[in-house]
């Protein structure tokens, strides 16, 4: 309680209503300049008629109040920050990541909508592959080279197996691959972005079943495309 | 090489040769060649999908373009010119594209004798406001596509 008191006397030695002298002056100049509100006479029967019931004060008050002159109250906005391009094409990166080109919407994107997409890939892989014969071969180190250089976007993938149990379970369209993460579209219409590492992914073709590893996996998409994979004697989380 | 795009929702196509016995082995560079096509026609069917948010295509586009680079890869003009040189988005004319038509820019014109009547077409890319211009010349024809007429 004694603080709330010290508090008003506070506000008392700050805020303290201004000299009469400047008062007075005040007004005349508002009187000069006019008021800052346009359209006065539109408005201005509108609003009376609109304040009398609610106000005790008397119509010559309100008409006064509405002439007074607001000089901090303009109408210019701030400058607009355009940004100069120099070069027509190319953006720079800040202004990519206001268009958004980066992050993809968390809801917008529906699981439905991209079923047709999904089917694309569906072909595109079994074309790639073309598991038939290459399954059944002893020598499978070109399809493990294909598999590793496909790219994911439309995939179905769901994670079996992570180092963080949330992430177990989760399935979905890929939409975007980064090098750390892939971004899916679950059937609830989220966007989930799982990363890669300690992870493990699994994607059916048809009769077939293929496991990526993450932790392996940390490559961007087009980077990806031109690495040899070496064989290593263990691969796991 | 020659990489020549499809229309969207068409089934892709793959690149093999025929041997002497008639196994089918791999042309170099086909499963790169594989890859840009299926990115190509996915962005087409993303943009299909969520028109809305056309940032998918671009994710799409850059992909297109990184794999063109590392792989050593060319894209053909009628694919290259439906990317947008700066946010990567697929332009569809209507959809994602403003197209134009103006008359071409006094910095460009040279001094002829005959007054230079050419026009610009204009793509101004929706998303970015990245303008591409392409000079209309009836009589003009690609290299490229010079090519693919003699053989």
């Amino acid at each position: 309680m004694a603080k709330k008191a010290s508090r008003k006397e506070l506000e008392s030695i700050f805020y303290k209503p201004l000299p009469v002298d400047a008062r007075i002056t005040l007004e005349q100049q508002s009187h000069i300049l006019g008021s800052t509100t346009k359209n006065l006479n539109k408005d201005e029967n509108f609003l009376i008629e609109y304040m009398k019931p609610k106000t005790v004060a008397e119509t010559e008050e309100l008409t006064a109040q509405f002439k007074k002159n607001f000089p901090l109250r303009n109408n210019k906005t701030l400058k607009d920050n355009k940004s100069k391009r120099t070069k027509k094409k190319l953006l720079t990166s800040i202004e990519k990541r206001k268009l958004g080109l980066h992050k993809l919407p968390k809801t917008g994107i529906k699981y439905a909508s991209l079923a047709p997409l999904h089917q694309l890939w569906v072909e595109y892989m079994e074309n790639n592959l073309n598991l038939e014969i290459s399954a059944s071969g002893a020598n499978k180190d070109g399809l493990y080279q294909k598999i590793a250089k496909a790219d994911y976007h439309g995939c179905l993938l769901m994670v079996t197996r992570s180092k963080c149990p949330s992430y177990i379970g989760a399935k979905g369209i890929v939409v975007q691959e980064t090098k750390n993460t892939f971004q899916i579209i679950c059937e609830e219409d989220k966007l989930k972005i799982i990363p890669k590492r300690d992870s493990v992914f699994t994607f059916n073709i048809s009769r077939w079943t293929f496991t990526l590893f993450g932790n392996h996996m940390n490559i961007r998409p087009s980077e990806r495309a031109s690495r040899k994979f070496k064989s290593r004697p263990t691969i796991d989380l | 090489m020659y990489f020549a795009a499809t229309n969207g929702g068409g089934a892709p196509y793959f690149i093999s040769k025929m041997n002497m016995s008639g196994k089918k082995t791999n042309t170099s560079g086909s499963d790169g060649f594989q890859r840009l096509n299926f990115l190509y026609q996915a962005s087409i069917v993303a943009l299909n999908a969520v028109p809305h948010c056309p940032q998918i295509t671009s994710v799409f586009g850059k992909n297109m373009i990184s794999i063109g680079k590392k792989l050593q890869l060319k894209l053909d003009h009628s694919v290259k010119r439906t990317i947008c040189k700066g946010c990567k988005v697929l332009l569809i004319p209507g959809k994602s594209v403003e197209v134009k038509i103006k008359p071409i820019p006094a910095s460009r014109k040279r001094k002829s004798r005959r007054g230079n009547q050419r026009k610009i077409q204009e793509w101004k890319c929706m998303l970015c406001s990245c303008v591409k211009q392409f000079v209309l010349n009836p009589g003009y024809s690609l290299w490229a596509e010079q090519n693919m007429d003699s053989t």
